[in-house]
């Protein structure tokens, strides 16, 4: 986002994982789709649930809260599926409800060490404070994990195999 | 060194290839060459070659390679019209300064500057060739360098020249101190602009415009006045120093319009759009000919040239992709159509709906066909430069090997290519320096004292299988055994229930090397682990046979398609696997008494032989579901060179052809898949990786594995 606009106000996708309000700059949402069936993927990493089929690409899909280092929740009431872009990596989020795109000015933004622990900051870029809500503003490369800044070294299974993603 | 900064990385990246072309070309034709000296064939087509190198280095403004490729092509010029014989110092200059523009071009390629000395060779050259010729067809064919016509530019030239005009180089220097380059040159534009046509000038009226005019300018002018007259014109110029005026010496002339204007007098074709025109370019050959040789060399030409195009790979890797996607969607399609079709018979539409369906089917299989030949290059490409490799090898380690190949025409996937020169080249030189024996003692056994080496490919049902077979010593079992006990590969009691044909196998274990001594071309270790490793990264499979005496064999088997695989899906509680059909030998149902257990592992008895049993979530540790069949077990047998196992699944939902995804970047490699593919239904399948899978199973059994991870 251009500077000006950056310290004006930012766009989030306001979206809701058990209680937690979370909310991710609009620049990395590709799109929000209904839940689909997951397929697992055996032997991936714990934060992965697994993969869809996104109109012919494979996507993977995370657990937010697997990712932020808590316990798995009832996923029970997950209804919504989060697309995000970073980095090259289309990854998909498994959350309770997304239905709000909300304008924060800057001003409402606390850094995050003033509200969590110290080593749950680290996944924060700020908490905004707004109409009476929390909300965990992402920072969706940590958030994500190490892999999304190394993509390009890990390489996608066997070697060349056929179509990229 | 500075090219001309007009230049884009695209032009760059064409030029680099086409140089690429040539230069391998060249070399191919150099090894002919010094067998056969005085083939005018070869001759001429190195001197194409070389030629084109000229000129493509000329447009792109690399002064060193042009100035090279001219003196070598001068020197080939000599030979081509036999004042000059191809003595062997002859060849040896021609191959020196290939090696130069071979480095000029590799500099180029990775922007460095190994700074070779070229004036020396090029010194040698002209020395080589004849004489000198006088001054100003020396200075003519210096400058001839830096124009290189295109299409466009030739179009023009030979219509100018239909009129009964003549090309003319006019070369200026203005005075140094002359302040207004820029306008003088302008001026000589305009001035001789009246004169006739200016095809081309160095630097362009853009360039001028652009202020980057020189006190230097060509300009290849056509004209009905003569030399005379063009002098005086840019001599009244003021500003300028010295004109020089030639006839230009188009080395390229095409024939096409003297066979066009005949065309145009028969008349036959015109007005009825009639065929496409092609500009055949028939060469230098054509001067000095009649009409109707050229046009009879002309028919000849358009006989064997292959209408091709370049294409850029990422752009059918594309197409791949976006095939891939087709088969998918049609899929679904047939699904969507068979669910509708059983439920309402009555409607017309639905009837519709599947004959539609049917039609796409087909036109996306064969379109999906297309798309993979389009991807095929003749195994040719990478099997032209083994003869030489093979030959030094030989020579290096002293022994007489014939090297004979077949099937070059045979067609890979331009991926699997790529692949396949690295480990054909390390089975070769196992097969010269520890197949073949020397000649002594070839000689002592019986055997001719020239070894034999050959490289076969063929098609065998949507496979592509290679061959490289040796007349040498074979591999010995027994020393194989021993080797790899005593390096801890296997234990010696697995050593000794060992079949032959499995201990064989023990050559593709990391860090084996039988080599009494390690040569400096095999180097440590046999490395034939790495092209195990790399072969089945391609989805192929290697297997070797050997006879202790009498030879041996490497037999490679690639896949046809590197995207598309035919797979089994299987089904195991909620998740489907797609295993590869290549690797699968049967599938089978059977009790719960037919399972043999031994130390807490299942077996069957299989045609007298025994099958180890795993399920699959086993071999792929995921938590174990409880089998639906209840005492029922489905096995799917998976086989690996000599190794079977039986993989345990829940329920089988047949063949199918499936596209290969990649688990992509985020989530990386995960030891048993080798990526996925989605079914019809939009459902995700994971594609298992056999030989992960055979290496925990039987790591499961607790065996010795002998296939061990690289």
């Amino acid at each position: 986002m251009p500077a000006a606009e950056r310290d004006a106000e930012e766009q989030i996708v306001v979206f809701q994982v058990g209680k937690d309000v979370y909310g991710v700059s609009i620049c990395h949402v590709q799109e929000i789709i209904a839940t689909q069936s997951i397929s697992r993927i055996p032997l991936a990493p714990e934060r992965i649930k697994g993969v869809i089929d996104l109109r012919g690409k494979v996507i993977p899909v995370v657990d937010l809260r697997q990712c932020l280092g808590l316990s798995p929740g009832d996923s029970s009431k997950s209804t919504r599926i989060i697309v995000v872009r970073v980095k090259e990596n289309t990854v998909g989020i498994v959350v309770d409800n997304a239905s709000e795109v909300l304008r924060i000015p800057a001003e409402v933004v606390e850094p995050p060490s003033r509200v969590l622990t110290r080593n749950q900051t680290e996944y924060f870029g700020g908490i905004a404070k707004i109409s009476g809500r929390l909300i965990g503003l992402l920072d969706l490369e940590k958030v994500l994990g190490p892999s999304i800044s190394d993509n390009h070294a890990t390489s996608a299974s066997k070697g060349l195999v056929g179509a990229p993603t | 060194m500075e090219l001309d900064p007009d230049i884009s990385p695209e032009e760059l990246e064409v030029f680099l290839e086409e140089a690429e072309e040539q230069l391998q070309l060249l070399e191919d034709c150099a090894v002919r060459l010094e067998k056969t000296p005085e083939s005018a064939e070869r001759v001429q087509e190195i001197f194409r070659a070389v030629h084109t190198i000229k000129g493509s280095s000329a447009t792109i403004g690399h002064k060193d390679m042009a100035r090279l490729a001219h003196a070598t092509e001068s020197m080939l010029d000599l030979i081509r019209k036999k004042t000059l014989t191809a003595s062997p110092q002859i060849i040896d200059v021609f191959m020196e300064s290939l090696d130069a523009l071979r480095t000029l071009k590799d500099d180029l390629a990775a922007g460095t500057e190994s700074g070779a000395d070229l004036s020396s060779l090029i010194s040698k050259l002209e020395a080589v060739s004849a004489p000198k010729e006088g001054p100003s067809e020396d200075g003519n064919e210096k400058m001839q360098e830096a124009f290189s016509l295109n299409e466009a530019e030739r179009t023009r030239l030979q219509a100018a020249e239909l009129k009964g005009h003549s090309p003319y180089l006019v070369e200026i220097i203005f005075t140094q101190d002359s302040p207004l380059v820029a306008a003088r040159s302008l001026q000589v534009l305009i001035n001789l602009a009246e004169l006739g046509e200016i095809i081309r000038s160095s630097p362009s009226s853009s360039d001028i415009e652009a202020e980057k005019a020189s006190f230097y300018m060509v300009i290849l002018l056509v004209t009905e006045e003569s030399i005379e007259r063009i002098t005086k014109v840019v001599v009244r110029i003021p500003g300028v120093a010295s004109v020089k005026v030639n006839p230009w010496l188009d080395e390229e002339e095409s024939v096409s319009t003297v066979g066009d204007a005949k065309m145009d007098e028969r008349g036959a074709d015109k007005g009825q759009g009639g065929p496409e025109r092609r500009v055949i370019d028939l060469g230098p050959e054509a001067r000095g000919r009649s009409t109707e040789e050229m046009l009879d060399m002309a028919a000849k030409k358009m006989a064997t040239t292959s209408n091709t195009v370049r294409i850029d790979v990422r752009r059918l890797d594309n197409l791949m992709n976006l095939a891939g996607e087709l088969v998918i969607g049609r899929t679904r399609l047939l699904q969507v159509g068979g669910k509708l079709d059983s439920n309402d018979r009555k409607a017309g539409a639905v009837g519709e709906l599947a004959e539609t369906s049917r039609h796409i089917e087909r036109v996306v299989d064969e379109l999906q066909e297309e798309i993979m030949k389009s991807r095929l290059l003749p195994v040719e490409h990478v099997f032209n430069k083994l003869p030489r490799m093979v030959r030094d090898l030989a020579r290096k380690a002293g022994k007489e090997i014939a090297f004979y190949i077949e099937g070059q025409d045979t067609e890979l996937d331009r991926s699997v290519i790529e692949e396949i020169g690295d480990p054909l080249i390390h089975i070769l030189r196992n097969a010269v320096d520890h197949g073949i024996e020397s000649p002594e003692e070839r000689v002592e056994r019986g055997k001719p004292a020239t070894g034999a080496i050959r490289l076969s490919a063929r098609n065998a049902d949507n496979q592509i299988v290679v061959e490289v077979a040796d007349d040498g010593k074979g591999i010995n079992a027994e020393k194989m055994k021993r080797v790899a006990v005593q390096k801890g590969i296997i234990s010696e009691e697995a050593a000794r229930t060992l079949s032959d044909k499995e201990a064989v196998d023990l050559m593709f274990a990391p860090g084996l090397s039988t080599a009494d001594t390690i040569t400096d071309t095999s180097g440590r270790g046999v490395g034939l682990d790495i092209v195990k490793a790399h072969i089945s990264r391609l989805n192929g499979a290697i297997h070797v046979e050997s006879s202790r005496g009498v030879g041996t064999r490497f037999i490679l088997k690639l896949p046809l398609t590197v995207a598309v695989i035919k797979a089994l899906l299987v089904g195991l509680g909620e998740d489907i696997f797609a295993l590869p059909l290549i690797s699968v030998t049967e599938v089978l149902r059977v009790e719960a008494d037919q399972v043999h257990w031994l130390l807490d592992r299942p077996s069957i008895l299989l045609r007298g032989s025994t099958l180890p049993l795993v399920g699959l979530d086993e071999a792929l540790d995921l938590p174990t579901f409880c089998p639906r069949n209840g005492n029922r077990r489905l096995i799917v047998v998976i086989r690996l060179g000599e190794r079977r196992v039986g993989l345990m699944v829940d329920f089988l939902i047949g063949e199918q052809e499936v596209v290969i995804k990649s688990l992509g970047g985020y989530i990386g490699e995960i030891n048993g898949l080798s990526g996925t593919t989605i079914l019809g239904d939009g459902r995700v399948a994971l594609i298992v990786d056999t030989e992960a899978l055979l290496r925990r199973a039987m790591a499961l059994q607790g065996e010795d594995s002998l296939l061990v991870k690289a």
